[in-house]
Parts: structure tokens; C-alpha cells; sequence
């Protein structure tokens, strides 16, 4: 499985890197901003992105949108990994369409699993 | 007066202090002789029953609104204008100049006072008002009047109390009515803030009323109306405010002063002379003032108060926001940087990067434990922060309680596993639904655990009760830890707050988990509260409101009534299924994962029925059956088996007389678990006896039943085989055995019933027999009545030596 990680924060990318690669089903790409984000996706087709909510130039919501925009990749599902975890952020980013909502800090032990665990819940519905 | 009200603006607009002090020159001197000419006149012209002394209170008001360099320019023009106003009245010139002076000495004595009392008089605040009543109504008339009288006394032999009477009546008056008016309008005069309480139509109105009232009093002659006076002037106090207060007054004191002059009005009605009707209609005006401007000016000083209130409400609710906006800030800024430190402690504490030398990895762990410590605390201040500012969401709804605290004790199964602390939930309000928000009882319920596992002992046990009251549902936690120390107990719900708040507490925690959980309940009107000694252990209470009802129809599902089953499985599908099936059946389910816990909950609880599964009792299972059967309580308590093999399960077991009831095989099916557990308690109720009659005579048979009646399951063999098909069928509590049988001796039986089986003998046969059976009654003897009394002793368990001496 494809998996696109998000953030301008070089270390949570690492970090980020190393606890999914604990689930060997992933193959990981990153990306540092929304737009090499975007080049990055169209380029590799990722199954599932995760997206960083606060980036300068092109934050989380603003790559979310222009993901949509494209016929090819509006489909991936998407989920934010965000350190603004109040409870009206979280339903801000859920309304959005996005397929789950990471809180950080994460466990890195369990990252991956949240992640399938949002992209069942996506898929359940 | 309108002189004055426009002084202030002339004033201001000559700006040259020459020019200034010229103009409020001839103010106070034209003042002071058109109020003095006007005055004497009422005072010696035109009767002397309404006298009012404009004069020196419109003098006062020029000093208490001027500047203080002008007091002498003005205290000489006034003094002038007196004497010209005395000699035009037709005094000779020293009369003039001496009775000018008894009005100079007023007019400073009042200014002094007030400005040494308050600097800036406020009339429209308590605190101005009360002084300036006691020195301009009373003291300053007073002595101006004492002089003036004594003055006329020598040098025109007046009459010295008649001067006396007249001078305080007519000064202090018009001090108490002027100044106020004067001061008031020279302050707010053509303001904005003046007229505009004044020109709205209901403030008009209230001022036309009281106009109209005032009219009313003073333009008849028949009634003495005058008490209608002081609540016309009080209403316009009350709407308006000080501004309408001083109208109100000059209004009144107009219309008074005028008709009464024109020979109109209540005091013309009056016995008496001419001074006790003076002092009734002065009272009367220094009353409605005294009163209205009281009320008027105790209205300004609450809404004073209310403005500040409101400011500073919303200087707090500025703050707050910008407190919480702050907090969020912060904590966002907090978690960016944290997710690195977790991520990497976390990562390389696992061993994903290697194994670490023993050292490095124990300050890995210590490091990683307090970065989740840091995780917590930054939670938990969120969560305190939303609920302080009401932000944070509740939603109610009806929710059944055992399963969130299931799920909660299940997620604090999770902490601090080393420990091997067990968790035992003791469940007495099986279908308590509660309203509550599930996520936030959850989170309560798993902190008061939490804490309860922190302060328990190394394999200590934590008790979760749950119980019903009516319309509330109880929920109680308690360890066996060390308790709360005596003095901590008040501060226990505090912020912050730690019994061992040294640097080097062994309790890792935020201090907040017991202030946000009470905030909580609380939220979901419920409350909290704990019992706890030192070295005895602490128990936490939770009420919450619960829509419980003893038989609840809602659910349709019969009452337990307190009717228990320990359920002692592994498999969670099957403890979930257990629970809901015996619900149905009107038992709530208490459930041990292991023997220490099942051996706990027996210890504290009366059960019905155990079902216990193989796989927990491993070795242990004779030992368990003993134990369980040398119990006084658990005795003969019906016992269901899970096994994955029944047949191996059975051969352990063989031999042993345990009273296993049922056995169950794995995978568990639920037709089999329902009807396994129809069997073990009974389809409903509380269980009821089952008796086996082994009978050959019908007749017989038929009076026994009617005389058992119909709360026991009565089960006829006509003979040996069909009573051994029934035996195997089920189990039996009692069993009357009839010897004469067609297929053989009933006493052969006796081999194939379990030691828990009560026998009664029944039968013709009058031998002596030693079988080992409870009771043997011979027919002949015996009547069927008998037989019933005996079975009903043998049930209720008084067995005791019946054995044998019934055949006598």
C-alpha cells in the first residue's frame, strides 16, 4: 500500500516514516509542502495520504482542496494529522470530507494501525 | 434662573479672565436682586404664609460652579445687589447692608462646608446629598436666620421668633429646592445628557402628571390633598432621575407657592395662625425635595454600580477569551514540538531502532513515560480549560451503564499492567440506564479507576459497584490502597492537587484527573463524592440521574430483584452473550476473567449459579469444587462447565461429587448457552424446587401434588426405568421414592443420586431400614399432609436429624 505523508516539519517526518515503516504492507513516500505534496501524488498515485493541517503557503485544508480539484486523485482518501485536536477543529476537518483525523502527538507505535483504522471506518460507511 | 442655566456657556466663551470675572459679576449681582426684590416681596407684601428665598441658593450654585479665584467677585456682587435690592424694597440703607450680611454668612457657610465635605458636590450621589441637606437646610438658615432676628429684634423690636421663623422657613427652602436645580442644570444644562432624559415622551408625561397633581392639590379648596404631592415628585424620581427630581421640585414649589398666594389650597384649610400654616407648606416642599432627590440620586448611585458591574463583566470576559485562546495557542505549539520527543522516545523504547545497553534504555523508558506524562497534562489542561469556559460539549442521552463501564475497565485494564492489580465489577443495577454523555463518563469512570490502580497495592483488588436507587444509579470504586490522608481530603477535587506534592512523588499524574472528573459529573447532574481513611482504602461514589424502574418496561426485560450469576469466562463474545441472555432471564451477571477474581466475587456477593469456563479453572478445578462445596454460602450453588472437550472435562472430574449441573461445549452456541441456562436457573424467577416422585399409585400421586401446590416442578416415574430416564434429564432437589415398585426396589436409586439429592421415603413398608436417606415415612402412619410439611422443612434445608426417626 502506497502512503503519502505531508508536513513542513522535517523531524515529525522522520518520526512519521519510522512508525509506519513498523507495518511492512507500506511503502512511504513524503513530502515537505502542500505543492510538492500535490506533484508528489500525482506522480506515485498513493492509496492513502496523510496531510499536515498547519503549513505555511498551502496548509492542510488548501492541499486537501486542490487534491479534489483533480480529476484523478480526488479519490484518495485522506487523513489529517493535526496538532489542533479541540473538538470543533477535529468536526471541521471530518466536514471536510477527509477519511479520519490523527491527533498529535501520536503514538508512533500505533500509527499505522490508526490509519487502516480510518481507512476502515472510511470504508465501512 | 435662566440667567444661570445659560452662565456656564457665556462663561466659557470668554475666555479672557478680565472679561470673565466681569460678566459673572453682574450674573450674581442681577440675580441676587431680582430673586432679593422678589423674595422680600413674598415675604412682606403678600402674606407671609408661602415664603421661598431664591436668592442665596442661586448664589450658592454660582459659587459651587465657578471657578475658585472668582468667589470674592462674586460674594461682593451678590452683597450689592442685596443691598439694592433691600433698599428698593424701601430699607434704610444699614438695614439694608446688615440683613445683606445675615444672607453673606449663609451663603458661605453652605459653600465652605459643602466644598470642605466633598470637593465636587454631586447631587445625584448619597453621599453629597445627605451633608448638603444637614448644612444648606438646616445649620446655614439656621444661623443666618438667629442672626437676621436678632438684628430686627434690637433695632426694630420685631418680633424675634416670627423673624426667626420666617428667615430658616424661606432660606432653607430655597436652598434645598435651588441649589439642587441650579447646580444640577448648570452641570448638565443644555447638554445632550441634560434634555435628553427630559424630551422623551413618557419622561415628559411623567412630568406633565405630577404638573397635573400639583394643580390638583393647590387649585382647590375643600380637600387637604397635600399627601398626593410627595408620590407625584417621588414617580418623577424614580423615571427620570435626578435631572426630573429637581423639575419635579421647582414644578411643585411653583404651583405651590403661587396658589396658595392667590388664596387657594389645602393650607387655607388649616386651623392655626400664620406661622403653623407657613411650616406645614414649607415642611411639605422641603419633604417632596428631600425625598425625591434621596431616591433619585440612590438610582444613580445603582446604576453606577451596575455600570461598573457591566464593564467589568466584560473586561473579565475579555480576559477569559483571551486566556483561552492563549491555552489553545499554546498547547498547539506544545504538541508540535512533543510529536517529535513521543515520536522518537516511543520509537526507539520499543526497540525499533535496536537494542539499547541496559542504562541507556532505562533513561529511554524514564524519558518516554514523561513525554506521555506531558501528553497527558496537556489534555487534561485542555479539558479543564473547555470546561471552565462551558465550552465543552455534553450530549446527553440515555446510555446503559454496565456497558460503559465495562469498556471503561477494560481500558484500565491497560494501565500499569505490572502491577497485576484486578478489577472486579459487581454488577447489582443490571439494566441501570443512565443520562449521561457516554465518551464523558467513560473518561470519568476510567480516571477514578486509574487512580485507583495508582494507589493500589502490588495485586491489589479494585471493586467496581454498581447499584440502583430509584431514580439515581451509584457507581462505587474502591482500592485497597493507603487512603487519603485526613488533611488532603478538602483539597482532593482541587486543581494541582496531589496528597504527596513533594519533588519526589512515586505517584505519576497531572493533579487535575479528580477536579476535571467532578466537573464532569457534575456537567451531567450528577455528583461524587468518597470515603476513605488512612491504610483503609478509598472509595470513590458516582450518582448519576438514571431512568431505572424496578421491572423495566422500556427495555422488556424482567426485574433481577438482586438475583445474580457468576460468569467466569475468557472469551469476551461469550461473557457479552451470557450477560444479554441472562438478562432476558431476570439475573444480572457479574464476570471473573481469572479464579482469583471469581473466588473474590464469591466471597463478597451471593450468586445464584456459576458458569465457569475449564480453561480458567486449569488444575485448580478440584481444589476450586472443594472450596466451593466447604463453603457455607455456595454449597449447593448450580454449576455450569465450558469446556472445549466435555467428555476429558467430565473423566477429571469423575468420582468427584461436585454438582456440576451442566456442561457446555466450545464453541459456545447460544440456543445451547439459552437453554444450558434455562436449566442452571430456571426459565424464570427464582428458581423453583424440582422433586421426583417415584410412585406407582396414581391416587397417591394425584394428593401429593395438591398437597406440595404449585410452586414446586413436580416430576412423576411410575417405575424404576422412567425414574432413571428423569434423572438423567436433569437434576433433582428432592426426591420421594415410593420401595414397591413394578420393575424393582426404589432404594436402588438411591446409588444413582447425587449427595445434593434429599430423599424421602414414602412407602407401606414399616422396616427398619438403614438406608441413607433424610427422611422415611410409612404410609399408614403417615398422612400426605405430613409428607408435604416434611418436603417443605427438607427445602427450606432443615434436613437436620429427620434422618430415620419418622419409621417409629
Amino acid at each position: 500500500m502506497k502512503l503519502l505523508y505531508i508536513d513542513d516539519d522535517d523531524d515529525i517526518r522522520e518520526i512519521a516514516e519510522l512508525s509506519l515503516a513498523i507495518d511492512p504492507e507500506y511503502r512511504i513516500w513524503t513530502a515537505a509542502s502542500g505543492r510538492e505534496g500535490l506533484d508528489l501524488a500525482a506522480a506515485i498515485r498513493p492509496d492513502v495520504i496523510l496531510l499536515d493541517v498547519m503549513m505555511p503557503e498551502m496548509d492542510g485544508p488548501e492541499t486537501f482542496a486542490a487534491l479534489a480539484q483533480e480529476e484523478d486523485l480526488r479519490a484518495i482518501p485522506v487523513v489529517f494529522v493535526t496538532a489542533r485536536t479541540q473538538n470543533h477543529q477535529v468536526a471541521e476537518l471530518q466536514s471536510l470530507g477527509a477519511a479520519g483525523v490523527i491527533q498529535k502527538p501520536f503514538d508512533p507505535l500505533s500509527l499505522a494501525e490508526q490509519v487502516r483504522g480510518c481507512l476502515a471506518d472510511n470504508f465501512g460507511c | 434662573m435662566s440667567n444661570v442655566v445659560h452662565t456656564r456657556a457665556l462663561v466659557d466663551l470668554t475666555s479672557r479672565p478680565a472679561i470673565r470675572s466681569l460678566v459673572v459679576a453682574a450674573i450674581a449681582f442681577s440675580a441676587m436682586l431680582i430673586f432679593a426684590a422678589s423674595g422680600i416681596w413674598l415675604t412682606r407684601e403678600a402674606g407671609r404664609i408661602a415664603t421661598i428665598w431664591v436668592a442665596n441658593a442661586a448664589i450658592v450654585s454660582i459659587l459651587l460652579t465657578q471657578a475658585r479665584e472668582l468667589r470674592v467677585v462674586i460674594l461682593v456682587s451678590a452683597l450689592l445687589g442685596n443691598i439694592c435690592a433691600n433698599t428698593l424694597m424701601g430699607d434704610a440703607v444699614t438695614i439694608a447692608l446688615a440683613l445683606s450680611l445675615c444672607n453673606l454668612v449663609e451663603i458661605v457657610l453652605v459653600c465652605v462646608a459643602l466644598q470642605r465635605l466633598r470637593p465636587n458636590v454631586d447631587f445625584t450621589a448619597l453621599a453629597d446629598l445627605v451633608p448638603f441637606a444637614i448644612v444648606a437646610g438646616f445649620i446655614a438658615p439656621a444661623v443666618s436666620a438667629l442672626l437676621a432676628a436678632i438684628f430686627l429684634y434690637t433695632v426694630k423690636t420685631a418680633s424675634f421668633l416670627d423673624v426667626l421663623e420666617t428667615w430658616f422657613a424661606s432660606d432653607a427652602l430655597g436652598q434645598l429646592v435651588f441649589v439642587p436645580l441650579f447646580a444640577t442644570l448648570a452641570e448638565k444644562g443644555l447638554t445632550k445628557d441634560g434634555i435628553e432624559p427630559l424630551v422623551r415622551p413618557r419622561a415628559l408625561g411623567w412630568l406633565l402628571l405630577n404638573a397635573a397633581v400639583a394643580i390638583l392639590i393647590f387649585a382647590q379648596d375643600t380637600m387637604p390633598l397635600l399627601y398626593l404631592g410627595i408620590p407625584a415628585v417621588m414617580l418623577v424620581a424614580f423615571r427620570i432621575g435626578t435631572t426630573g427630581a429637581v423639575i419635579a421640585n421647582l414644578t411643585m414649589t411653583v404651583v405651590a407657592i403661587g396658589l396658595t398666594l392667590a388664596g387657594h389650597g389645602p393650607v387655607h384649610l388649616m386651623q392655626g395662625g400664620l406661622s403653623e400654616k407657613m411650616v406645614t407648606l414649607q415642611g411639605f416642599l422641603a419633604i417632596c425635595v428631600f425625598v425625591s432627590l434621596s431616591i433619585s440620586a440612590y438610582l444613580a448611585d445603582r446604576q453606577r454600580l451596575e455600570a461598573r458591574l457591566v464593564s467589568t463583566v466584560s473586561e473579565l470576559e475579555d480576559a477569559n477569551e483571551a486566556k483561552s485562546a492563549f491555552l489553545s495557542t499554546v498547547s498547539h505549539e506544545l504538541r508540535t514540538p512533543l510529536t517529535s520527543i513521543r515520536g522518537s522516545l516511543g520509537l526507539v523504547n520499543a526497540g525499533v531502532t535496536g537494542q539499547l545497553p541496559d542504562k541507556s534504555a532505562n533513561l529511554i523508558r524514564i524519558a518516554h513515560s514523561n513525554s506521555e506524562r506531558l501528553v497527558r497534562l496537556i489534555n487534561d489542561i485542555l479539558d479543564m480549560e473547555k470546561i471552565a469556559s462551558g465550552k465543552m460539549d455534553f450530549d446527553i442521552r440515555p446510555v446503559a451503564l454496565r456497558e460503559i463501564v465495562q469498556s471503561a475497565i477494560e481500558t484500565a485494564n491497560n494501565y500499569e499492567v505490572e502491577k497485576k492489580v484486578k478489577i472486579l465489577l459487581i454488577d447489582e443495577a443490571a439494566h441501570a440506564v443512565v443520562h449521561a454523555d457516554a465518551d464523558r463518563l467513560h473518561q470519568a469512570i476510567t480516571n477514578l479507576l486509574s487512580n485507583a490502580i495508582k494507589f493500589s497495592p502490588q495485586q491489589g483488588v479494585v471493586r467496581v459497584l454498581l447499584e440502583s436507587m430509584g431514580d439515581r444509579a451509584k457507581i462505587s470504586i474502591s482500592d485497597e490502597g493507603p487512603g487519603i490522608p485526613l488533611a488532603f481530603q478538602k483539597r482532593i477535587f482541587g486543581k494541582f492537587e496531589q496528597a504527596d506534592s513533594s519533588s519526589t512523588r512515586q505517584k505519576n499524574g497531572t493533579g487535575l484527573g479528580l477536579s476535571i472528573t467532578k466537573s464532569l459529573i457534575e456537567q451531567m447532574s450528577g455528583t461524587i463524592d468518597f470515603v476513605s481513611s488512612e491504610g483503609q482504602g478509598t472509595t470513590f461514589t458516582l450518582s448519576l440521574p438514571s431512568i431505572f424502574k424496578p421491572s423495566n418496561e422500556k427495555i422488556g426485560l424482567p426485574s433481577t430483584g438482586g438475583r445474580a450469576v457468576l460468569a467466569c469466562v475468557i472469551d469476551g463474545a461469550i461473557a457479552t452473550l451470557l450477560h444479554r441472555q441472562l438478562l432476558e432471564q431476570g439475573y444480572s451477571s457479574d464476570q471473573a476473567p481469572d479464579m482469583g477474581s471469581a473466588r473474590l466475587l464469591l466471597e463478597s456477593r451471593r450468586y445464584e449459579a456459576v458458569i465457569i469456563d475449564i480453561d480458567i479453572l486449569g488444575d485448580q478445578i478440584i481444589e476450586f469444587f472443594d472450596e466451593l462445596r466447604s463453603s457455607a454460602q455456595n454449597a449447593d450453588i448450580p454449576v455450569t462447565i465450558i469446556s472445549a472437550s466435555v467428555g476429558k472435562s467430565k473423566d477429571i472430574l469423575n468420582g468427584q461429587a461436585v454438582g456440576v449441573i451442566d456442561w457446555l461445549a466450545k464453541p459456545v452456541d447460544p440456543a445451547h448457552l439459552r437453554h444450558s441456562l434455562a436449566r442452571l436457573i430456571g426459565a424464570q424467577g427464582p428458581r423453583r424446587p424440582r422433586i421426583l416422585h417415584v410412585e406407582d399409585d396414581n391416587d397417591v400421586v394425584q394428593v401429593v401434588a395438591a398437597g406440595l401446590g404449585q410452586d414446586v416442578d413436580m416430576v412423576f416415574a411410575k417405575s424404576l426405568s422412567e425414574a432413571r430416564t428423569a434423572l438423567l434429564e436433569g437434576d433433582f432437589d428432592l426426591v420421594i421414592l415410593d420401595i414397591v415398585l413394578p420393575d424393582g426396589d426404589g432404594l436402588d436409586l438411591l446409588q444413582e443420586l447425587g449427595t445434593e439429592t434429599k430423599v424421602i421415603v414414602f412407602s407401606a413398608i414399616d422396616g427398619n431400614l438403614t438406608a441413607p436417606v433424610h427422611t422415611i415415612l410409612t404410609k399408614t402412619r403417615k398422612s400426605e399432609a405430613d409428607l408435604a410439611v416434611c418436603v417443605r422443612s427438607l427445602l427450606a434445608g432443615k434436613d437436620a436429624d429427620q434422618r430415620g426417626k419418622g419409621a417409629r
